[in-house]
């Protein structure tokens, strides 16, 4: 007997072009894995594949012992929330978040006051109570969402599928559903995806996160391994607010040390790294370096970087500067309160404990 | 060149004010954003600088000539839209060139201000490619090429990150600030979102069902709110407002809330001698929250409760927690340095002190700390 949902080995092309590539997912019930990445790299195929609006063309799903490839997609039991919403339009908010429970296509039968009690809570909870007896045409975006999400959420499924539930809501509301919402899936018997293209989303609400690029699973981890040991340049490049800064060069030993350089830099590396990047000596490689790994120094110093503003965008508890070193443009989240006008020349310190290096060939973290 | 907007308003249909009484300026070479929720009045406010829609009364002026009554095509304004509005078939060169094409400028001179755009805006690579190939980002560069190539008097940009990625959103928005700063353009920026609006613009403009609800720079908006809106519009996440009363004992005036009394320095207290007002919004930002000291500061006050929820921000953790005291309950967001190892269901300590805070009218919800007494 085994629990959860299994995605063994799935390959799906869609007109002869493979769109997902062996992809093997394990969600145990009760948590919640956060799928992102950049729009198009196949997060939402990958949720309808489990719903079974769709079929692998290699792989396998597993529920618990249950083959959900070898089922049509209304005995699979899942609650699937689409992008789109997908609304009835003649029905109301109440009618659209109770249909799926009171469906003849169902086995099992809610008692009417079951099916009031759910809508009440679920629509308390996403704050469009004062809304029940209003049509989806007369809805804004957010509204819509919302109703989809009380749709998916007020299903007894045996696994839940939410595909970007929460992207167009306001920052504060969106802040207290994936509290919510959190609560209450680590709470159910049942495994659940949620997908978002915004990485920040996932790292916050996934118990683990899976970044998928191109139709593969570059990284899977729990959230704090994404964000601070990112497993390729790609993962790195979308993770992190402002994400983090990759910067090419080159690997050179001096005096019994290892240097990172390019042109008008050289930076000793601390121990640690050094000894991870003796392998690859000689190659090229990217220095990852987070926004808030960085700060601005006056004067310059040993251990300083030299760079030129290139833009400052000041948010009030902190600012994020833009500056040149080079020809790439490097981001600083810095704590100082001061204007930085364009071309103005800065020293930058950075934290040699927090640098991730990457192979410049294989763009894969050492 | 500056823009002045003078008590403009646009009625439609005789009853419907879309923007009442309208008083702004954006002086040249500066950035002004309107900022506000679906159907605040910002884009039929652009549409208005920009002429497609007639002001109902008022009237809009660039530098020392009004424009209210010229059509648009008279205004010299340039516009930068969120879908691009590029010719998919032409490549990057002709679709900036295209509008110095309708102007029969000689060829020499449309080769020198392209390629200056080009090299302005980094599109020098991609030059003789199709726009169709292009990312959303790289489109929306050249659509700013497009309009700045014929030297317009005002750029509006109208949502221009809407439609991109997040990465290349914060690319763009660096992009525009640093053609702002260096160019010297004069522009207006229309955007629902905050982050965007501080990172590009010199001052904001929040707006609020058609009523301007406070102008000023991105750290006056963020640092002193004028009112509840504009307090929960700026910043992320938004500043907790949370129900408190203003109590004098002795010569000290405290703020009591739910689970805490913080007594306020003389220099807040002074701040609110005009007020006679008990009960009060106490405006708090997450970031301004920090884990309380096993010793409390002076001027600082706990909240003591439960955390509802861990959310896990990278350099940051934002916590909500749930503060339960008297029979009253409150939930407090804070933005703690982590990652901590705070999780759901952990009890808490925070602590906060009058430095930061804002205080609002709890009825009329406007801020008592810089509000001129009447």
């Amino acid at each position: 007997m085994t629990s959860g949902l299994h995605l063994q080995s799935i390959a799906k092309d869609f007109l002869g072009t493979r769109v997902l590539h062996d992809i093997s997912l394990a969600v145990t019930p009760g948590e919640i894995l956060a799928i992102t990445g950049p729009s198009g790299a196949g997060k939402t195929t990958t949720c309808r594949l489990v719903s079974g609006l769709e079929m692998p063309d290699e792989g396998e799903i597993f529920l618990g012992d249950t083959q959900l490839t070898a089922l049509p997609a209304s005995k699979r039991h899942v609650a699937h929330m689409f992008e789109s919403y997908a609304l009835y339009p003649h029905l109301n908010v109440a009618q659209n978040i109770a249909f799926p429970l009171t469906s003849p296509a169902r086995n099992r039968r809610y008692k009417r006051a079951d099916v009031e009690a759910k809508v009440v809570e679920l629509t308390r909870l996403t704050q469009i109570e004062h809304l029940r007896h209003r049509l989806p045409g007369a809805l804004s975006g957010g509204q819509k969402q919302r109703v989809a999400l009380c749709r998916a959420l007020a299903q007894d499924a045996a696994c839940y599928l939410l595909d970007e539930p929460i992207s167009h809501l306001d920052a504060k509301l969106r802040n207290e559903l994936r509290g919510h919402i959190r609560r209450r899936q680590t709470k159910v018997d049942a495994p659940t995806l949620w997908s978002t293209p915004d990485a920040m989303e996932a790292l916050s609400i996934g118990d683990r996160v899976a970044v998928l690029i191109d139709g593969r699973i570059e990284q899977l981890g729990t959230p704090e391994e994404i964000y601070f040991s990112p497993a390729t340049t790609s993962v790195a490049r979308l993770v992190g607010d402002p994400a983090m800064n990759l910067l090419p060069g080159a690997v050179a030993a001096r005096e019994g040390a290892l240097f990172f350089e390019r042109e008008g830099v050289s930076l000793a590396l601390p121990q640690p790294i050094a000894k991870r990047i003796e392998p690859v000596m000689g190659h090229g490689l990217y220095l990852g370096v987070r926004p808030n790994a960085m700060d601005i120094r006056d004067g310059g110093g040993p251990g300083t970087l030299q760079m030129s503003v290139y833009a400052w965008e000041p948010f009030g508890k902190y600012a994020i500067v833009t500056a040149k070193l080079g020809e790439d443009l490097v981001r600083i989240k810095t704590h100082r309160t001061e204007r930085f006008a364009a071309n103005q020349p800065i020293a930058v310190t950075l934290d040699p404990t927090s640098l991730v290096v990457f192979d410049g060939t294989t763009r894969r973290s050492l | 060149m500056s823009i002045f907007l003078n008590g403009v308003s646009k009625t439609y249909g005789g009853e419907v004010v879309a923007v009442r009484e309208l008083d702004l300026k954006c002086p040249t070479g500066q950035m002004l954003a309107l900022l506000g929720p679906s159907g605040c009045g910002k884009s039929t406010t652009l549409k208005m600088i920009a002429g497609i829609e007639e002001v109902t009364t008022g009237e809009i002026w660039f530098g020392d000539r009004p424009v209210s009554a010229l059509p648009p095509g008279a205004r010299n304004i340039a516009m930068v839209f969120e879908d691009y509005a590029l010719y998919a078939h032409l490549s990057v060169f002709e679709n900036i060139a295209f509008p110095l094409r309708l102007r029969h400028l000689p060829k020499r001179v449309i080769e020198e201000r392209v390629e200056g755009m080009l090299d302005l805006l980094r599109l020098g690579d991609i030059r003789d490619e199709k726009v169709r190939k292009l990312s959303g980002g790289a489109q929306q560069r050249v659509a700013i090429g497009r309009a700045l190539v014929r030297d317009p008097d005002v750029i509006l940009f109208d949502e221009p990150l809407s439609h991109l990625d997040a990465d290349q959103k914060v690319q763009l928005r660096t992009e525009i600030k640093r053609l702002q700063q260096t160019q010297g353009l004069t522009s207006i920026l229309v955007t629902h979102d905050q982050t965007e609006a501080i990172a590009m613009s010199d001052a904001i403009a929040v707006m609020d069902h058609g009523v301007l609800q406070q102008v000023g720079s991105p750290q006056e908006l963020y640092e002193t709110p004028a009112n509840t809106f504009v307090a929960t519009f700026i910043g992320e996440p938004p500043m907790n407002l949370l129900p408190a009363r203003l109590a004098r004992k002795s010569d000290v005036l405290f703020l009591e809330g739910t689970g805490f009394t913080l007594p306020l320095s003389a220099q807040k207290g002074a701040a609110l001698t005009a007020t006679n007002t008990t009960d009060v919004i106490m405006g708090l930002r997450p970031e301004h929250i920090a884990l309380a000291p096993e010793t409390p500061l002076e001027h600082q006050a706990v909240m003591r409760g439960e955390v509802f929820f861990r959310e896990h921000r990278g350099d940051t953790d934002v916590l909500l927690v749930d503060i339960a005291a008297d029979g009253t309950t409150a939930r407090v967001s804070a933005d703690i340095a982590g990652p901590t190892a705070l999780r759901e269901g952990a009890s808490v300590a925070l602590a906060f002190d009058d430095r930061r805070l804002s205080l609002f009218d709890a009825e009329t919800g406007t801020n008592l700390l810089t509000a001129r007494a009447a």
